[in-house]
Parts: structure tokens; C-alpha cells; sequence
């Protein structure tokens, strides 16, 4: 009898997933009904956002190192994951936080790190200004300014606009990106910790809310600064980091945005099961039409395959953090990508009902679409990540080699009761040279021993040998992204991911839900294998096989994962 | 010009800029009603002013309704504006007045007239709450009585069932099981007892959200016998000919909601400037808007070659109005999600005054509806799978008749009147549009052997080519036919890939065929044939072989004609028209 045990990083998440309740429930602030409602009206969910620090996600945002709660950054992942799943526009508005205080986790001294992790733990906002309307993904185009004061050496004097910020207004503190001086180059701008208490009143103001298509309820704001003062002690790391920190800081927020991808898809995913499971339609249940069953499965597979990436790719940046410019884009690319496209899939199966926004009529469906399509859009770009991959793999693929890479580490990122190395933001860097343990474990994992007796991880092996050789021979680096180069890299990422899940289903026995035996495993892996890299349509055994998982995890109440987590109603 | 585009230059005359703040018709004003969900009601008003509304109406009848072509091409300027005011003043009024018009007896085609020239909309009720589209499984039951049909039930996510003049609603008459236990009736508001007609509260939608749409529930609503549309048990026979109409002339207006998306992401792309360049530079950001292009060119060869052939080979619809239905939508969602990601953020912001490309998120939001209203892309393939053994293995078609293919495909012949008697639910094998593959190679030799026109050999040679690539597909489609299931239960992603296919085919020959049936007819551009390589590349990238060089030459040129395109205010369709 396979015995399953959540793990003990995901537990924390397992925990507000039953204070949140159920999202049927009508009265539940946690419900799709009133996250619907506030939607509608565009009202900031203030009582969840409330009940959300009560609860002590807050210091979730703050490491362990520094008084907070945050060790693994899968605890986060899960955490986001979980709030998510209900309501996207509270997660944005929740988890910005972390956003915010990423660059003085990553760069600030002891001073800054005490000051920020004390105003997050009093469970005020921090922000994030780092776009402005002229120059979005353009970091070096920056136009806010810190000058010089020339009254006072100690201070910078801060004059310019941030637009299309989350929690602009709402925030006490806010992380700012500027430029501190006029050269053109890397080294023009710099990151500072902005507490609007200290700043005078009159030298600041608040943007209108912006109406946005989706995140209707968040405060979509910006803020506006007028000579305003403000001490070099705030300076984050050193004067001209700004982008350096930024650009690290992005790896780690790229990583936790698949959080907000992957709990789009739970909510997705719930909506349409039960819908399947009620509805008739030509005489049969909408299950029984193979076209809807087939397009569930293949959803359903794709969804487990980009958890075991962004579980992947949480646990890397503590075991190797120095190659994370590469997998926090693969993950940024890859995760909302296949967000959107499943929920578009879900949407068809669910007909008309993805276009009505009445609670009755599962009107929480379009909220979901408008909500997920931010995620694509911010922290870098579908193409801005295409392009950081490009850069990187360009090295990659002219050191790759199988001859030796450190099988140890397989274990420290695959397992998940390994543990995980305290994170060292000093590690970060914006690019790794070459190294990628992760693309060398998929080409070379088949002549791993427990490897050996799974045709699938050679033919794994074969085809990303195959891209390698593929992306070498062209002239990679030169030209901008283009299709080509985007099927490629298209490709890679599925890869990627597939190893990804791969190794953690052959890694782990009790840490996943008990559903999965090994048969089972075996199905998934070679199923998504198959649709996804060869292009080909599933068996009939193998579709009834997986169908049955999904029954069965829905049935139990459990989450559609790996892992053996339990929505909505406690088990106790 | 060709004459059947006059009125559509008209018509954008009399609509004028969509950038003029002072238009009924600027995107502010479409922007703003639209926040409120509010429909239109000044520019509905315009529109039943000049006239549009003659429109749903056959010549014959007192009306203005003459080639599907023209009918098609005013909605897209109305659609170019304005998704809400499309649907809402025109086509459901339209899809609902079909099945009257031309199945129902004189007395209804009377009563539906003489509805809409007093300026009133007519609802179309097929769809209910727990049956959606299905409509052997409709539940609203009309009773047979000796002097009235009574109607008991609900008709749910109904466009203007409030406010409508009349409903065409979709029955039972019949407990017995069977396709002939259904029927269509057209009940007109005048003459039933308004108290017996309950309506459901407006439900909002993702979209379109000044559309009316709502619901009617029947209580024993009485409607006099010879409201029966042709006869009591042919609903089922009268919807799928009338939908016919409807799914092959839907999808092409549609294509005016795309027409405003590219032309404001191109304006974007040519205005914002990111790393010290115009994002127009950028690889991946003209790329995709030269793709949209070309969709766009290819979506209009498959909608004209659609509304011309309702009136050339009108026997043919069944699959000609499925393969325009499937094809269409799904190609323009995905153009609008590329086109979206060039717009960045600024897809995203809903107001105006701090987004000039706020009414993207508008579209983003409108188009959707093009494919859940009124079959999607699953029913139609499974319209088309239940066909496609015999349309593949039919080896009685031999004798293909030239100049049908030449009357549907030359823009500048005369298009004789629809006659919807000749609307069958089945193509009985034949589909006249790929049977001309038996000859169209040759047909293209003659043009290059001709020089009817300066032509690039290159172009000439590359759509040759893909003849035979297209011949291959169809070929090896012959064989994977056979494995697949006709039973829609069993309909599954191997049969969706078939259809697929076998849809491919046809828009691939569509496009050919406009390009030989109309040189010298249309542009400089037209002819030049850059834009049907790329569309033949696009529709399916085993279809053609383009050298890395000239892919981007193609490409630049394409762009150039964009650029043209925009500045000069010209349509982005095949016959172009000039805007105001």
C-alpha cells in the first residue's frame, strides 16, 4: 500500500487552503462568488487582503534569516499557487510584496533588510516602480530621476513617473528604479528603498487607477514624485546596480510568477470538471465524447508537466542559483504560455459559459481568462524571456557535454526531501556561461543507471541531443527572435520540462499523491511525450488510464498535481 | 472599382473616422458605451437611417439584399466599428429572419418584413440553459393544437429577446424520437399575448456587452398555425439550410474587427520606440504583423469564396458553410492573441485617455463570440467528418464544369440570385472548388506561358508546386479516413486533424483560384502574388518551400504594402477599399 505524505514545504499552503474554505460557498470572502462580485464592482477585496496577513502570509515574504518565515521558495511557489487557484487579483495584490522586497533581499544591506522585513511583517505593502508608460520592458530608457542635492551630499533628489504599478498607492514602501546619472550603458540607473513616511507629502502624489481588462479589483496605480528628498542610505547595493539588482531580482520573480500561471489553472480546471461531470450533451455525458475527453487529458498532462517545472526550478535557485538567468526564463516563456493555451482549451469545452460573467452561468471562467493574460505580460515579456534564452543557450550549446555532471545534485533538486541549501542571492548572476545542469540531464540522463530500463528518457535523450546540434548549426546569437528560433526554443522548454517531470516522478514515491503508481507514471511521462514532442495522438488506454486519475483526485477533494494536496474542505 | 464594393465605400463615407472624437462612430464614444454596457442606440439609429436594415431583405421581397459578397463586405464596416452594434442591430436579426425569408410561406415572409422596416430587431431562439446548441435534445415544446401551436419552455442567452419584434424559436412538436420531431416557428410579438411571454433579466457577457442578451420563457404562448416556418416537423431540415446562409456569411464580417486590430498594433509598432528603435524593427513584431496580413488575406479568399459560392453552387453549402465557420474564427483568435503581444501592457488598459489603444482590449473581447454563437468549431467539424469519406472517395466527380469554378471565383462576374431551394444537407460527394486541382496546374502554365501579366516566375513556380503538395494531402487523407469514426460520440482529435486537413486544402485552392480568376482586376499588389505564397506558407507550412532569402524579401514587401495600407487609410482585404 503506497502510503502519500504531503511535503513538509507545501504544508504551509495545505494550511490556508482550509482556512480559505470552500469556493462554492457562497458567503466564503474566498468564494468564487464574492471574489466574482468584488470583480464586477472593481472593489479593492480588502477583507481577504486583510485576512491574508492575519492569517501570516506576510511572512511568507520575509526570510527565515531575517525573522520571516521564508525558507524554500517551493513554500512560496505553493503559497501563491494556493491563493491563486481562488482569486488571481488577490494573489497580484498580496504577492507584490514579495515583488517589491526582492531587490533588498537580494542586494540591500543589514540596515535596509531590517527596515523593510519590519514594515512587511506589520503587514504594510511594498511596491515595485520600476515601469514608466514611455519605456516599458526598457529598463536603460528609464526617465524618473535621482540627482544629486546639491544642498546636501547625503541626499538624492527624486523627480519623475511610474506608471501601471500594483499598489502604487496603497503601498507604504516602495522599491524604485531611477536613473542616477546620463551615460548611456548599464550602470546609468540605480534601485532605492522608498518609504513614503519620510518623504514630504507635498513632493509626492498618486496616480488615478488605471481600468485594466483583468486584476479589475487591484490597485493599478502609479506614483508621481516632485523634487522630493530622499537619503543616499536607501541606495540599494550601490549607485548604478539598479539593473544589475533588477535583472537578478527578475530571476526570482519569473520563477514564482508560474505560481500565478499554475493556480490559473487549478481554477480552471475546477470549473470545467465539474461542469464535464454534470453536463449532458448529444444523448452523453460531455465526458464520454472522446474529442472532450482527449482535449481534458492532454490539458491535464500539460498542466502536471509545467508543476514539475516550476517545482524544478524553485528548488534551483537554492542548489544552483548562478544558472538561474536561463531556467527563470524557460519558466517565464513556457508556464503561461501553456497557461493560456489551456484555459482556452478548458473555455471550449465549457461553450457559452466561458463568455458569461453571472455567478450562475460559471461566470468566474472569464474573470480567470482576463485575470491569467496579465501573467504573460509582466516581469518580461513572452519575447524578452525568448531572448534571454537565446543569449544563454548560445553559450550552452558550445560546452555541453556529457562527460561529467554531478549526479549528487539530481538528488538535492529532484527529491523533495532533500534539503535545500539556505538561498544565497550572492550567487545570482546574470548569466551562467555555458553551465546547465538542466539541459545536460536531458540529454545525457539515459546513461544514468536508473535511467537505463526507460526507453522514453533515451528517446528524451535523442531528441535534445538532436535541438542541440540543431541550434549550433545556426547563426543563433546575431539575428533577433524570429519563428524559427521560437519553435526551437519552443521545443527546448518542452524538453526541459518533460526531464523535469521525469525525474521527479522517478524521484519521489511517498511524496506524491498515491494515485500515482509506477505504471501510472510511466503513462504520464510517455503520454506527454508523445503529444507534445512527437506530435502524436493518444491511446485509448493510456486516455482512460489518466481519465480515471482525474475522477479519482477530483472525487478525493484532491488538487490536480503531483502532490497529495487537499482543496476546500479540511480532511480533519 | 468592382461594383459590388460601391456601397461599402459609401457606407464608410457615411461612418466616417473611428479617431474622430466628434463621430458617433470614434472609438471613444464605442469605448464608453461599452464600459457602461449600454448598446448603441444613436449609431443603431444611423445605421436604420441609411438604410442598412433592407439589407436582411431580398430584393424580391422589397429589399436590398442581392449578392451575399456586398452583405458581407457592409457588416465588416460595420464590424470594423463596432462588434456590439454588429450583432446587435444586424446579425441576429439577420440569422433569425433567414429561415423565414426563405423557407416560410408568403404570409411570414410578410410579417418578418414588415417587422424589421418598422426598425425593429427579431431574436433568434435555438439555445436553451441545459442543451446549448443540441438541438435534437431542445426541450421548448409546441403544442399542436386545431387552430394554434402553444409554446411551453425557455430559450436562454437570447441576443434582443426583450426588445425584439418577433422570435424564430426552435421546438419540439412531437414526442416521438427522431429528426422530424422538431420545427420552427416564427412568433410574432403583434400577434400573441405578450402576457404569456415571460423575460429573464439581461445576462452579462465577457463581450459585446451592450448586446441585449437575455431570455424568454413560454407559458402556453399561443401563435396562429401558419406560424409554422415551411411545415410542422421541418425544423430540423429548415434550421440546418438556413444555418448554412448564416455559417457561410458570419465569419467574413468578422473579419472587420481584425482589420481595426492590425491596423492599431501597426500604428503602435510604427510609434513606439524601445533600445533606441521603433519596435516596428524588431523581428518577432514585424513577423507577426505580416502573419496577421496574411490571415487576413486568407480569411477573405475563404469568406468570398464562401458568400459567391451560396449563390453559384448553392447545392454545395453543407460543407462550404461548416469548412467558413470552423476555418475563419479559430485562424482570427489566434491572429488577435499574437497581435496582442506587440501591444504589451497597452492591451491591457481599458481608458482611453491614458491608452490610444485602449479599444484593443475591446476587440480582445468582442471576438469571441463569432465562435461560440452559433456552432463552434468542433460542431462544424463534425458536420464536415460525417461527409468527409464520401467527398474524398467520390470518383464519380470527373466531369468538372470550368466555369462554375470561373463564375464563383471571378469577382468581376455577375453572381445570379440565391435561390435557396437549391440548399441541400448534403454535398452528395461533390465539392467543385478542389475538383478543380484536376486542372489548375495547367491553368497557371497558361498564365506564365501567356504573360497575361509581367509575373515573377518565382511565384508561379512556387504555387505549381504546391499543387502537388496539396494533391499529396488530400491523397494520403483518402487513406486516414478510413480509420476514423462517424459517430459524433466517437469524434476525436484524430478526426478534428482530418477535417483539418482536408479544410486546408480547400482554402489553399480558394486562394489560387482567386489569384488566376482575377488578375488585372484588383491591384498591382494582387497581382505581384507574394501574398499567396505567404498564404499557402501559412495555411500549411508543408504546402510550399520558401528559400530563407526570399521569405524575408516577401516578407519586407508585404510590409511595405501594410505600411501603404495604413497610412492611406485603405482596407486590408483582398479588393481594397478606401476608408474616408
Amino acid at each position: 500500500m503506497i502510503n502519500a505524505i504531503l511535503p513538509k514545504q507545501f504544508e504551509p499552503a495545505q494550511q490556508l487552503e482550509f482556512e480559505m474554505g470552500c469556493v462554492d460557498d457562497l458567503e466564503n470572502i474566498f468564494g468564487y462568488f464574492q471574489i466574482l462580485k468584488n470583480d464586477e464592482s472593481e472593489l479593492f477585496p480588502e477583507i481577504a487582503f486583510r485576512k491574508l496577513g492575519e492569517w501570516g502570509l506576510n511572512n511568507f515574504y520575509v526570510p527565515r534569516e531575517l525573522g520571516g518565515n521564508l525558507e524554500s521558495f517551493e513554500t512560496l511557489f505553493f503559497l501563491i499557487r494556493t491563493v491563486t487557484r481562488r482569486d488571481l487579483s488577490l494573489a497580484v495584490a498580496h504577492g507584490k510584496n514579495y515583488l517589491g522586497a526582492s531587490p533588498v533581499w537580494v542586494a540591500g544591506n543589514d540596515f535596509q533588510k531590517k527596515y523593510l522585513a519590519k514594515i512587511i511583517q506589520e503587514n504594510e505593502s511594498v511596491s515595485l516602480g520600476l515601469t514608466e508608460k514611455e519605456h516599458g520592458s526598457d529598463l536603460m530608457g528609464n526617465e524618473l530621476t535621482f540627482v544629486a542635492d546639491k544642498s546636501n551630499s547625503g541626499h538624492l533628489i527624486l523627480s519623475g513617473e511610474k506608471w501601471l504599478i500594483n499598489n502604487a498607492t496603497r503601498c507604504r514602501a516602495i522599491t524604485l528604479y531611477g536613473r542616477t546619472n546620463n551615460h548611456k550603458g548599464p550602470k546609468s540607473h540605480s534601485l532605492l528603498l522608498i518609504d513614503k513616511n519620510q518623504i514630504d507629502s507635498n513632493k509626492f502624489q498618486h496616480l488615478n487607477k488605471i481600468k485594466t481588462h483583468g486584476i479589475r479589483s487591484v490597485d493599478i496605480s502609479g506614483i508621481a514624485f516632485n523634487n522630493a528628498p530622499i537619503s543616499k542610505d536607501y541606495i540599494i547595493g550601490n549607485k548604478g546596480e539598479g539593473l544589475e539588482i533588477t535583472l537578478k531580482s527578475l530571476q526570482i520573480s519569473r520563477t514564482m510568477c508560474s505560481s500565478l500561471s499554475i493556480g490559473s489553472m487549478d481554477s480552471a480546471f475546477h470549473t470545467v470538471m465539474s461542469f464535464i461531470l454534470n453536463r449532458k450533451l448529444y444523448g452523453s455525458h460531455l465526458y464520454d465524447i472522446k474529442f472532450v475527453k482527449e482535449n481534458f487529458v492532454k490539458s491535464f498532462l500539460m498542466l502536471l508537466t509545467s508543476e514539475a517545472l516550476a517545482i524544478t526550478a524553485s528548488r534551483c535557485l537554492h542548489v544552483i542559483p548562478e544558472e538561474m538567468n536561463l531556467i527563470s526564463s524557460t519558466v517565464k516563456y513556457f508556464v503561461p504560455t501553456v497557461a493560456e493555451k489551456i484555459i482556452n482549451n478548458l473555455g471550449n469545452i465549457l461553450g457559452a459559459r466561458a463568455y458569461l460573467r453571472g455567478f450562475e452561468h460559471k461566470g468566474i471562467y472569464q474573470k480567470i481568462i482576463r485575470d491569467n493574460k496579465l501573467v504573460g505580460l509582466f516581469d518580461g515579456s513572452t519575447i524578452v524571456n525568448l531572448q534571454n534564452m537565446t543569449t544563454e543557450l548560445s553559450q550552452v550549446v558550445k560546452r555541453i557535454s556529457g562527460d561529467s555532471f554531478d549526479v549528487k545534485k539530481i538528488k538535492t533538486i529532484f527529491d523533495l526531501d532533500q534539503n535545500l541549501p539556505v538561498f544565497n542571492p550572492d550567487k545570482l548572476s546574470l548569466s551562467a556561461k555555458g553551465r546547465s545542469f538542466l539541459t545536460e540531464i536531458m540529454c545525457f540522463s539515459n546513461i544514468l543507471p536508473d535511467y537505463n530500463d526507460l526507453p522514453i528518457s533515451q528517446n528524451i535523450s535523442d531528441k535534445s541531443c538532436k535541438l542541440i546540434e540543431n541550434i549550433k548549426s545556426k547563426y543563433w546569437l546575431t539575428e533577433k527572435v524570429d519563428k524559427e528560433k521560437q519553435e526551437l526554443l519552443e521545443q527546448y522548454s518542452w524538453l526541459i520540462a518533460i526531464t523535469c517531470l521525469m525525474n521527479i516522478v522517478n524521484s519521489n514515491q511517498e511524496n506524491l499523491n498515491k494515485l500515482y503508481t509506477p505504471e501510472l507514471k510511466a503513462c504520464l511521462i510517455n503520454s506527454i511525450y508523445k503529444l507534445m514532442i512527437n506530435q502524436e495522438f493518444l491511446d485509448q488506454r493510456s486516455l482512460n488510464s489518466i481519465w480515471e486519475l482525474m475522477i479519482n483526485l477530483y472525487k478525493d477533494n484532491k488538487l490536480f498535481s503531483l502532490f497529495d494536496f487537499s482543496v476546500g474542505k479540511s480532511n480533519a | 472599382m468592382l461594383k459590388q464594393y460601391e456601397k461599402t465605400s459609401q457606407l464608410e463615407k457615411d461612418l466616417g473616422s473611428m479617431s474622430d472624437e466628434s463621430n458617433l462612430f470614434s472609438f471613444n464614444n464605442i469605448l464608453s458605451l461599452d464600459e457602461k454596457s449600454v448598446f448603441p442606440e444613436q449609431q443603431a439609429d444611423f445605421l436604420y437611417k441609411l438604410g442598412l436594415a433592407d439589407y436582411f431583405i431580398p430584393v424580391n421581397l422589397g429589399g436590398k439584399l442581392q449578392s451575399f459578397e456586398e452583405f458581407i463586405s457592409l457588416w465588416r464596416s460595420i464590424f470594423r466599428r463596432d462588434a456590439t452594434l454588429g450583432l446587435g442591430f444586424g446579425l441576429t436579426t439577420f440569422m433569425a429572419a433567414v429561415s423565414g425569408i426563405y423557407f416560410g410561406s408568403d404570409e411570414i415572409k410578410k410579417q418578418i418584413v414588415k417587422t424589421i422596416k418598422n426598425q425593429k430587431s427579431i431574436s433568434v431562439a435555438y439555445h436553451e440553459e441545459d442543451h446549448g446548441n443540441d438541438l435534437l435534445h431542445a426541450e421548448v415544446f409546441g403544442e399542436v393544437t386545431s387552430d394554434a401551436i402553444k409554446l411551453t419552455g425557455k430559450k436562454l442567452v437570447i441576443n434582443n429577446a426583450a426588445i425584439s419584434g418577433g422570435l424564430t424559436v426552435f421546438c419540439r412538436t412531437s414526442q416521438k424520437a427522431g429528426a422530424r420531431a422538431f420545427s420552427l416557428i416564427y412568433v410574432n410579438k403583434e400577434n400573441c399575448n405578450n402576457s404569456t411571454l415571460n423575460y429573464h433579466e439581461k445576462i452579462s457577457t465577457l463581450g459585446v456587452r451592450g448586446c441585449k442578451i437575455s431570455g424568454v420563457e413560454f407559458n402556453q404562448t399561443s401563435a396562429p398555425l401558419n406560424s409554422i416556418i415551411s411545415k410542422l416537423g421541418n425544423g430540423l431540415e429548415v434550421t440546418l439550410k438556413a444555418f448554412q446562409i448564416t455559417r457561410a456569411t458570419l465569419p467574413g464580417m468578422s473579419i472587420g474587427i481584425v482589420d481595426t486590430a492590425l491596423r492599431k498594433t501597426f500604428e503602435f509598432a510604427n510609434s513606439r520606440v524601445l533600445y533606441g528603435s521603433k519596435i516596428l524593427s524588431f523581428t518577432h513584431v514585424y513577423e507577426t504583423l505580416v502573419d496577421a496580413y496574411i490571415d487576413i488575406s486568407i480569411s477573405d479568399c475563404v469568406s468570398l469564396m464562401s458568400a459567391r459560392s451560396l449563390h453559384v453552387i448553392t447545392e454545395q453549402m453543407s460543407v462550404i458553410s461548416a469548412l467558413t465557420k470552423f476555418y475563419i474564427p479559430k485562424k482570427l483568435q489566434n491572429t488577435l492573441n499574437d497581435l496582442s503581444v506587440i501591444l504589451g501592457a497597452r492591451q491591457y488598459v481599458r481608458e482611453g485617455h491614458e491608452n490610444e489603444y485602449a479599444i484593443f482590449q475591446k476587440l480582445m473581447r468582442d471576438y469571441p463570440v463569432i465562435s461560440l454563437a452559433h456552432a463552434n468549431d468542433v460542431v462544424c467539424a463534425s458536420t464536415i467528418i460525417a461527409q468527409l469519406k464520401y467527398l474524398l472517395w467520390n470518383n464519380s466527380a470527373s466531369f468538372q464544369d470550368q466555369s462554375v469554378v470561373k463564375k464563383i471565383f471571378s469577382l468581376d462576374e455577375k453572381l445570379p440570385e440565391f435561390d435557396a431551394d437549391k440548399l441541400s444537407i448534403s454535398n452528395h460527394g461533390r465539392n467543385s472548388i478542389l475538383e478543380s486541382l484536376a486542372y489548375l496546374y495547367h491553368l497557371i502554365s497558361e498564365i506564365n506561358n501567356n504573360k497575361i501579366i509581367d509575373l515573377m516566375n518565382d511565384v508561379c513556380l512556387k504555387v505549381k508546386s504546391s499543387l502537388t503538395k496539396i494533391s499529396d494531402s488530400l491523397y494520403e487523407l483518402k487513406y486516414k479516413i478510413k480509420y476514423v469514426s462517424l459517430i459524433i460520440k466517437d469524434f476525436d482529435m484524430q478526426a478534428y486533424d482530418c477535417v483539418e486537413k482536408y479544410c486546408q486544402a480547400h482554402v489553399a485552392i480558394s486562394c489560387i483560384l482567386f489569384w488566376v480568376y482575377n488578375l488585372k482586376k484588383i491591384s498591382p499588389w494582387f497581382d505581384e502574388g507574394i501574398w499567396l505564397v505567404l498564404a499557402l506558407q501559412k495555411i500549411n507550412n508543408n504546402y510550399i518551400d520558401i528559400e530563407k532569402e526570399i521569405q524575408k524579401s516577401f516578407q519586407n514587401k508585404t510590409l511595405i504594402n501594410i505600411e501603404y495600407l495604413v497610412k492611406e487609410n485603405i482596407s486590408f482585404s483582398l479588393v481594397p477599399v478606401k476608408f474616408q
